[in-house]
C-alpha cells in the first residue's frame, strides 16, 4: 500500500492551516489519501448514479442473488460466462436489488 | 504497488457489464407466466423514433401491454437502449437489458429506466403473489 506518498508532490499550504492539495489537477497517483481524484470504480459509480436521481441505494452484499443462476437461457445470445460485480438494495422500489453483472 | 483485491477485474479485453434488476422467488414455478421480452417498431435510420413498442411471452406480457404509462415510458427509454428482458430463474425473477460498456452502464440509467423497471418489477411481483 501507499501511503502518505504525496508529502513531495503536493502544494502544502501552511499559511491557511489547511492542505491545499493541487494534485488532481495534474494527473495525480494511485493509492494516494484525501485531495480531488475521478472515481473510476464502477460500483461507486453506479451508486453515485442512483443517488443523483434521489433513491435510497446502498451497498449491500446478497449471497442468494450474487451465486445464484443468471439466465434461464430461454433468451438467445445470454453469454455462459459472467461474473456479478455488486448487489445494491434501494429503499422504496418494487424490485428488490441491482445486481452488477460483467462479462467474463 | 498497489494491492489489487480479488474483485478487481483486468483491463487486458474491456469489460461489458449489465444491470439486473431483481425481484426474490421462485421464479421456476412460473416461468411460464413471467417470461417476456420486448419488441419494438422503429423508423429512420439518423432521425430513428420508436412507433410502437410490445410485449410477447408469457402472461405477463398481456399485463404489461395493456399497461399505457408503461408503453409510453418505452416509446423514449427504448429509443437509446436495447430491449428489456424479463427472464426467472431457480431463487428470482431478473430484468434485464443487454450488456453496455462501462461508460454506457451509468449514463444509461435516468428517472425513466428506473421507473420502467420499478413498474415491471412491481407486474411482477403482483402476478407471484397472485399464482402462488
Amino acid at each position: 500500500m501507499v501511503k502518505n506518498k504525496g508529502a513531495g508532490h503536493g502544494v502544502v499550504d501552511a499559511s491557511h492551516g489547511h492542505e491545499k492539495d493541487t494534485r488532481a489537477g495534474h494527473g495525480g497517483g494511485e493509492g494516494e489519501e484525501g485531495g480531488e481524484y475521478l472515481e473510476s470504480d464502477i460500483r461507486m459509480l453506479l451508486l453515485n448514479r442512483l443517488r443523483e436521481l434521489g433513491l435510497d441505494a446502498y451497498m449491500a452484499s446478497d449471497r442468494e442473488v450474487e451465486e445464484g443462476p443468471y439466465y434461464s437461457y430461454y433468451f438467445t445470445s445470454m453469454p455462459r460466462m459472467v461474473t456479478s460485480v455488486c448487489c445494491i438494495k434501494v429503499n422504496g422500489m418494487n424490485f428488490d436489488c441491482i445486481n452488477l453483472l460483467v462479462r467474463g | 504497488m498497489v494491492e489489487e483485491s480479488s474483485t478487481t477485474h483486468a483491463y487486458g479485453a474491456l469489460p461489458f457489464y449489465q444491470v439486473h434488476f431483481v425481484v426474490k422467488g421462485n421464479g421456476k414455478m412460473f416461468e411460464e407466466l413471467l417470461l417476456a421480452r420486448t419488441r419494438k417498431r422503429v423508423r429512420g435510420m439518423v432521425r430513428k423514433s420508436v412507433e410502437d413498442v410490445w410485449w410477447e411471452g408469457g402472461k405477463i406480457a398481456e399485463r404489461l401491454n395493456s399497461d399505457t404509462r408503461l408503453k409510453q415510458l418505452l416509446l423514449t427509454v427504448l429509443k437509446d437502449g436495447d430491449d428489456i428482458f424479463v427472464d426467472p430463474v431457480e431463487n428470482a425473477v431478473r430484468i434485464y437489458s443487454r450488456f453496455k460498456m462501462e461508460s454506457g452502464v451509468v449514463t444509461s440509467l435516468s428517472r425513466e429506466v428506473i421507473e420502467v423497471y420499478n413498474i415491471i418489477s412491481g407486474h411482477v411481483k403482483s402476478m407471484m403473489r397472485e399464482f402462488e
